[in-house]
């Protein structure tokens, strides 16, 4: 990641930042603008920008609290929350998701995620391979493999970028790996943190429009680094990260400050302060709306996180303490961020998923918590042109396992692929061997068909 | 009895405890968020931000001349604080894993902590030492207080009994129960003879320290009843919920005589100021909130 360091200073186009502007990654897509229409039209894209944001929710959410609610469950099992009815018969959530209730119809709600090792493990949702036996390279993260195959819509905005928190657990803050895509296909992660951070001390925004000073800086930077993978594609991507860095335009889509108030009232308030205990993340709101600027802006993938939703009880606040508390923001948020794709003509464009990497136990246990439940999870997805207003799978009667329609993390994948125009049975990217692989295990996932 | 929200004190988490001073001009509120903040009274003004607990402040409790401020914290210490500097002037550790709760005297030599190592050890705040184990728990302890007469500790927790020991000796005196579900919450009343015991059952048992009876249930709450305050009359028995409710009793009646809404989580703490005119809670949606009291409706 460049960091860019300053205070109060001006934008290219004049914009006035009260904050420092942290542009990182440096991941552009590798591609120039005839490789890159090129890969749109094979892939039948024409000039529409489909895109994909994903809201991790990080520590395994609690599916039989949200969408999947037992009210027959014995007491032990069912938990506090009472199902309230949703604009689409049969269909219940939580009582405290009303707002997501009211838009059940533009939502498919997976009840039987299953694929999960149990792990607090962000890549089960940044590209759902098995960490074992990797390719040579490792599994690029999706955001990457989408870098890799279609590159950026325009030069100013990264194909893929991570608003992950540079705080929180390892496991969770990740903001997705390149993998054998690449270090040029990194996703631009503006709030990590990490070894990849190159900072050009000195440096402001007014500085950046002498582009002569940004190159001997640049130079300078690259004589203090040895000469490895880290930094290999730098050359690659170098006049790609000034045109970011130049042109405004990604610091403008990553503030959200400019929104007007009714909008991020909209979205709800969130903070940068831990949401819980111990190695918690933040729960901005506020990201979802950014998530929304940057993929108007060009954006393919964002991903974020949101709160800290692995809740095994007292003295941490209860299992329902803590989803009284997150549940609510999510609502609004979520809400918030699925009407105003709707009302700038984008919900057909950018799919929205919603998940963790595992679901919670169906009984509570003393503390009033729940713990990991790799059994079965959920996820919600909305956009994308799915068809929306159903419900995948069925758990049983304690929310315990699946008793219809499993559905894997790569089956989520495989249709958020197909969703941006790629054939999983025919698309591949070569590893560092050269051999190609398929973006999901071929031969073994689909899109799931019900939302295609 | 009625009460009106008169301040919303916010902390970046939830809030675990708050505490009066004895002029009731100032509110301790600690939190989740590790930091134990003080308010000014009446006007709702943060005083101070005490920064040093590496994990949730869940009990404060000002010290006798207002000077001091005694916190224990999920880092299973507990803390001394100078309220001028803001700094720790003490610090004591002991339990083997997450402390949960923790009162003191009224004279402010002794305060006593429970813990999710079954124990509740009792300590001599001026010397900085532990005086004694209290060992007899099966499971958690979730809470503890001290008679208004400094000579008894209840603790109770996950073994569902109330476990009443002799400051004295430290030894166990008697138990009351069993409930049916782990006890959250205990509070003595102003004079010693009753003891009020909230658990998983959303139910509240008073009961009787003479007699080691329950006098009776109070129903009404529709989750887990996570605190409880006396008022220092005797006349009110506050009780906050998992159900986000702060209840108002006549424990003489057995009386529902009000119901305050507006939180919207857990209410986890709850102090009467010195003259009952305030009630404050501490909830787990992250404020501390201060209630003024009206009589009738």
């Amino acid at each position: 990641m460049l960091n860019i360091t300053g205070s109060g200073f001006e934008l290219c186009d004049g914009l006035t930042r009260r904050s420092f502007l942290k542009i990182g990654g440096l991941a552009m897509g590798g591609l120039n603008l005839p490789q890159l229409l090129r890969a749109e039209s094979e892939n039948g894209l024409g000039s529409s920008h489909k895109s994909v944001i994903m809201v991790f929710l990080t520590g395994g959410p609690p599916h039989q609290d949200m969408v999947d609610l037992k009210p027959e469950a014995p007491v032990e099992y069912r938990g506090e929350f009472s199902p309230i009815r949703t604009n689409v018969d049969g269909i219940d959530f939580c009582e405290h998701l009303p707002l997501l209730a009211q838009r059940a119809d533009r939502l498919a709600v997976i009840r039987t995620l299953v694929g999960s090792i149990g792990q607090h493990a962000a890549f089960q949702c940044l590209h759902g391979h098995p960490n074992r036996n990797q390719p040579p390279g490792g599994w690029p993260s999706f955001g990457s493999a989408i870098s890799k195959l279609q590159g950026p819509v325009n030069r100013e905005i990264p194909a893929t970028v991570a608003l992950q928190p540079k705080i929180g657990g390892a496991g969770w803050h990740d903001p997705g790996q390149p993998g054998f895509a690449g270090m040029a296909h990194a996703p631009f992660a503006p709030n990590a943190s990490g070894t990849q951070d190159l900072v050009l001390d000195g440096m402001n925004l007014k500085a950046l429009r002498n582009r002569h000073e940004l190159l001997k800086r640049i130079d300078f930077l690259k004589t203090q680094l040895d000469t490895n993978d880290a930094i290999n594609g730098m050359d690659t991507y170098y006049q790609q990260a000034f045109d970011i860095l130049t042109s405004g335009r990604l610091a403008q889509a990553l503030d959200f400050e400019q929104e007007s108030p009714e909008v991020r009232e909209r979205y709800g308030f969130g903070s940068t302060e831990p949401a819980g205990y111990g190695d918690a993340g933040w729960m901005r709101n506020e990201d979802f709306l950014v998530a929304r600027r940057l993929v108007e802006a060009g954006a393919r993938v964002v991903t974020l996180s949101y709160g800290r939703w692995d809740w095994h009880g007292q003295p941490h606040g209860t299992n329902f303490d803590n989803a009284r508390d997150h549940l609510p923001g999510l609502d609004q948020s979520l809400s918030a961020l699925m009407d105003d794709l709707k009302e700038r003509g984008m919900e057909d464009d950018v799919s929205v998923l919603v998940w963790g990497e595992f679901g919670r136990t169906p009984k509570i246990n003393k503390k009033g918590g729940r713990d990991h439940w790799p059994q079965v999870g959920c996820a919600m997805l909305a956009g994308g042109g799915i068809r929306a207003g159903q419900v995948i799978g069925a758990t049983n009667a304690r929310a315990e396992h699946a008793i219809a329609r499993p559905v894997h993390f790569q089956e989520i994948f495989a249709t958020l692929y197909h969703n941006l125009g790629f054939n999983v049975d025919t698309t591949t990217i070569d590893d560092l061997t050269g051999r190609p692989q398929y973006l999901v295990d071929h031969g073994k996932y689909q899109p799931l068909h019900e939302l295609i | 009895m009625n009460a009106k929200l008169v301040h919303t004190f916010r902390h970046n988490n939830a809030v675990y405890s708050v505490a009066f001073s004895s002029d009731g001009k100032t509110l301790a509120s600690g939190s989740l968020d590790k930091s134990i903040k003080l308010w000014s009274l009446p006007e709702g003004k943060e005083l101070k931000r005490l920064l040093g607990h590496r994990e949730a402040v869940c009990s404060v409790q000002f010290l006798p001349g207002d000077k001091k401020l005694l916190s224990a914290s999920l880092d299973k210490s507990l803390r001394v604080w100078n309220l001028e500097t803001g700094a720790t002037e003490m610090t004591m550790a002991g339990h083997s894993t997450y402390l949960t709760s923790m009162a003191a005297t009224s004279d402010g030599q002794y305060a006593v902590s429970g813990a999710q190592d079954n124990d509740a050890i009792l300590w001599d705040v001026a010397g900085g030492k532990p005086v004694a184990t209290l060992k007899g728990h099966t499971d958690f302890v979730n809470c503890v207080e001290i008679s208004p007469d400094d000579s008894t500790i209840a603790s109770a927790g996950y073994d569902m009994l109330v476990r009443l020991w002799s400051v004295e000796t430290q030894k166990q005196v008697a138990d009351l129960g069993p409930h049916e579900k782990p006890i959250q919450s205990v509070a003595f009343s102003p004079d010693g003879k009753l003891l009020a015991a909230g658990d998983d059952t959303f139910t509240i048992t008073i009961w009787n320290l003479e007699t080691k009876q329950k006098v009776t249930k109070l129903t009404g709450h529709r989750g887990s009843v996570k605190s409880l305050a006396f008022s220092h009359s005797g006349q009110v028995l506050a009780s906050g919920s998992s159900d986000s409710t702060i209840h108002l009793w006549n424990p003489g009646t057995e009386e529902l005589t009000g119901s305050l809404t507006g939180h919207r989580n857990s209410v986890y703490d709850l102090a009467w100021s010195p003259n009952d005119r305030w009630l404050a809670s501490g909830a787990f949606d992250r404020t501390a909130r201060v209630w003024k009291i009206v009589d009738g409706d």
